[in-house]
């Protein structure tokens, strides 16, 4: 069975529908990108894998049960989203914050366990985090935020786990190294992975699969290869550029023409 | 881990010590001066005959334990309001729990103010208090309707909150104005409950608003979990696995009945609800689950310190100790506005 399966979805806000007849499989152990231009519902995508957008047609399938079916901690239990912008209120400590992704595990008056600090130091290592736990979120800098973020999603410990441009803010070597977790984590221990990314080339190096969205339609969905082409890649961005060899990996390398 | 959290509760304690105290000296001022030996004695061995046991046990203790539940229930109430809204200007009073509990009070003082003696008869306090969670929640409905409406983005719309809160207080205030003003012979009674006082309360009060506050109180805390995952917006909270809108009409539901029934028994009592949660959040962290039960004790220590000068300022005459506590917690408002204005620069 496929981990996730998206049928003709049309989906999207009271006023306005984002997504339009969308469809996609899933599968689990694989690196998924959607890459597209802005606004064209790579985001809504992902909000309609956790029900939070109005679903006007067609079906989203968790493990073959429908999405709008599950109670929020069932969702909450498959699938972890790491958002793109979150504000919090009140300056909890990173460690705090995530201990929370545990919520979903620990139910809402139990408290969290050993093993939960277990999985939450875990997290917090993977991400790079262990030093600042201590740190409140409101004095740690952009791009820490956004591993905090990445490490409650992690604690999650869901089969899917869903990031919404993870490496927006990070430096490089930070870039680098979640997106070689998300890989690792994915393809040891059969995460299913979707990301949505703005740099091509990133996506490029690291999915192993593509969905390239235009205007609320899969304009391509393959490999690397077989998505990312000169035509194409002008046509849905609507500016020149050249596809490239890439020096180091057999993967396209994406350079705009000026 | 374990341990960092246990240091946490252990610095709940100092809290839990300065309402002790609190009560204390507000058992041992006013009037008539007891002695804490007096004190000791007459609460192992209280005797009918002895006037110090009688003020002990018919006039101090009620007073103290009242006030202290009335604190307490506020503090906690401010920070269920402050945490289901995401905001931290957030209380009782700004969100219209309080006037619509005090227009729920009045109109219940004026049905039954054919009646002798208004407050004193035993079977008045449950319409007192009934009309008043009634009032409060109706304000409070209201006042959520109109926000969720205006709601455009995805963030809750915290200016249309605190604006419809204001707008809706300033009406229910103003409801309650005219109803003192076409009822001239009430005007007094009136006026005297809504500037809020622990003046003449007796076991009686205690007995029907305290079950109701420790009630809504220890729902609250509960809600603790729920209330941290608030925090960090409602489209966060879903995906942890939080349903959003069940937990909040829970919280708002408790926290009225809290503030409804702290209202009812003692008036209205401004500023304690929004300055206990903050002054707690900088000691202990903003988590709930420590957060709840320290801002009750500094709520509770508050208000007894509150109550206890506003009967010793101008003794014999009273302040009633919504003047007091409103005089206290003015400029740590003002001084919490101008702080957020300093962070934003």
């Amino acid at each position: 069975m496929n981990q996730i399966e998206i049928e003709n979805v049309s989906c999207g806000y009271s006023q306005r529908e984002v997504l339009k007849q969308i469809s996609l499989c899933i599968e689990p152990g694989k690196v998924l990108v959607l890459l597209g231009p802005n606004g064209s519902g790579k985001t809504t995508l992902l909000r309609a894998l956790f029900n939070l957008v109005i679903i006007n047609q067609g079906k989203v399938l968790l493990e073959g049960q429908a999405v709008n079916e599950l109670s929020r901690k069932q969702i909450a239990q498959k699938l972890a989203l790491s958002p793109q912008m979150e504000a919090p209120q009140w300056p909890m400590t990173v460690e705090e914050t995530v201990q929370l992704g545990r919520s979903s595990h620990r139910g809402w008056v139990q408290p969290f366990r050993a093993e939960d600090t277990e999985i939450v130091e875990t997290a917090l290592q993977q991400t790079g985090l262990a030093e600042l736990s201590q740190r409140r979120i409101t004095e740690i800098s952009g791009g820490e935020w956004r591993r905090t973020l990445i490490a409650r999603a992690l604690a999650q410990q869901t089969k899917v786990l869903c990031l919404d441009e993870p490496t927006t803010g990070l430096d490089l070597k930070y870039q680098v190294e979640i997106l070689s977790l998300i890989r690792n984590l994915a393809h040891e221990r059969d995460l299913t992975v979707i990301l949505t990314l703005h740099d091509l080339n990133l996506a490029s190096c690291f999915a192993d699969q593509i969905v390239l969205l235009s205007q609320g339609r899969i304009a391509a969905s393959g490999t690397g290869e077989e998505v990312l082409t000169e035509e194409r890649l002008s046509d849905v961005y609507q500016t020149k550029v050249k596809v490239l060899p890439h020096p180091e990996y057999q993967t396209p390398f994406i350079v705009p023409v000026l | 881990m374990q341990s960092r959290q246990l240091f946490l509760i252990w610095r709940i304690i100092p809290l839990a010590g300065f309402l002790l105290v609190a009560l204390l000296v507000g058992i041992h001022w006013g009037a008539v001066e007891l002695s804490f030996s007096e004190i000791r004695q007459n609460f192992l061995n209280p005797s009918e005959d002895s006037q110090m046991s009688l003020i002990l046990w018919e006039i101090r203790l009620p007073r103290v334990i009242l006030a202290a539940c009335v604190g307490g229930g506020l503090a906690v109430a401010g920070a269920a309001f402050q945490g289901v809204f995401r905001n931290p200007l957030a209380d009782p009073f700004v969100i219209g729990a309080s006037t619509g509990a005090a227009l729920g009070a009045t109109i219940a003082l004026l049905c039954l103010s054919g009646s002798v003696s208004i407050l004193s008869a035993t079977w008045q306090i449950p319409w007192l208090i009934l009309s008043a969670f009634i009032g409060a929640i109706l304000v409070v409905g209201v006042v959520f309707i109109i926000a969720a409406l205006s709601q455009t983005g995805r963030n809750a719309p915290l200016l249309t909150l605190i604006l419809a809160g204001m707008a809706l207080s300033s009406f229910t205030g103003a409801l309650v104005s005219l109803i003192m003003f076409l009822n001239h012979e009430m005007l007094a009674t009136i006026f005297n409950w809504l500037l809020g006082s622990f003046s003449g309360r007796h076991w009686n009060e205690i007995r029907l608003a305290v079950p109701v506050i420790l009630f809504s109180g220890g729902l609250i805390w509960l809600m603790s979990r729920p209330l941290d995952l608030l925090s960090f917006g409602d489209e966060t909270a879903l995906t942890l696995g939080l349903a959003t809108g069940k937990f909040r009409v829970i919280i708002l539901v408790a926290a009225t009945m809290c503030t409804a029934a702290c209202v009812a028994v003692s008036g209205v009592i401004g500023f304690l609800g929004l300055m206990a949660p903050h002054m707690t959040r900088i000691m202990l962290g903003p988590r709930h689950g420590l957060l709840i039960p320290g801002s009750c004790l500094l709520g509770a220590g508050l208000m007894v310190m509150a109550d206890t000068l506003s009967r010793t300022v101008i003794a014999p005459a009273e302040i009633p100790v919504g003047i007091v506590t409103a005089m206290m917690g003015c400029p740590f408002f003002l001084f919490l506005l101008i702080s957020r204005g300093q962070q934003t620069k």
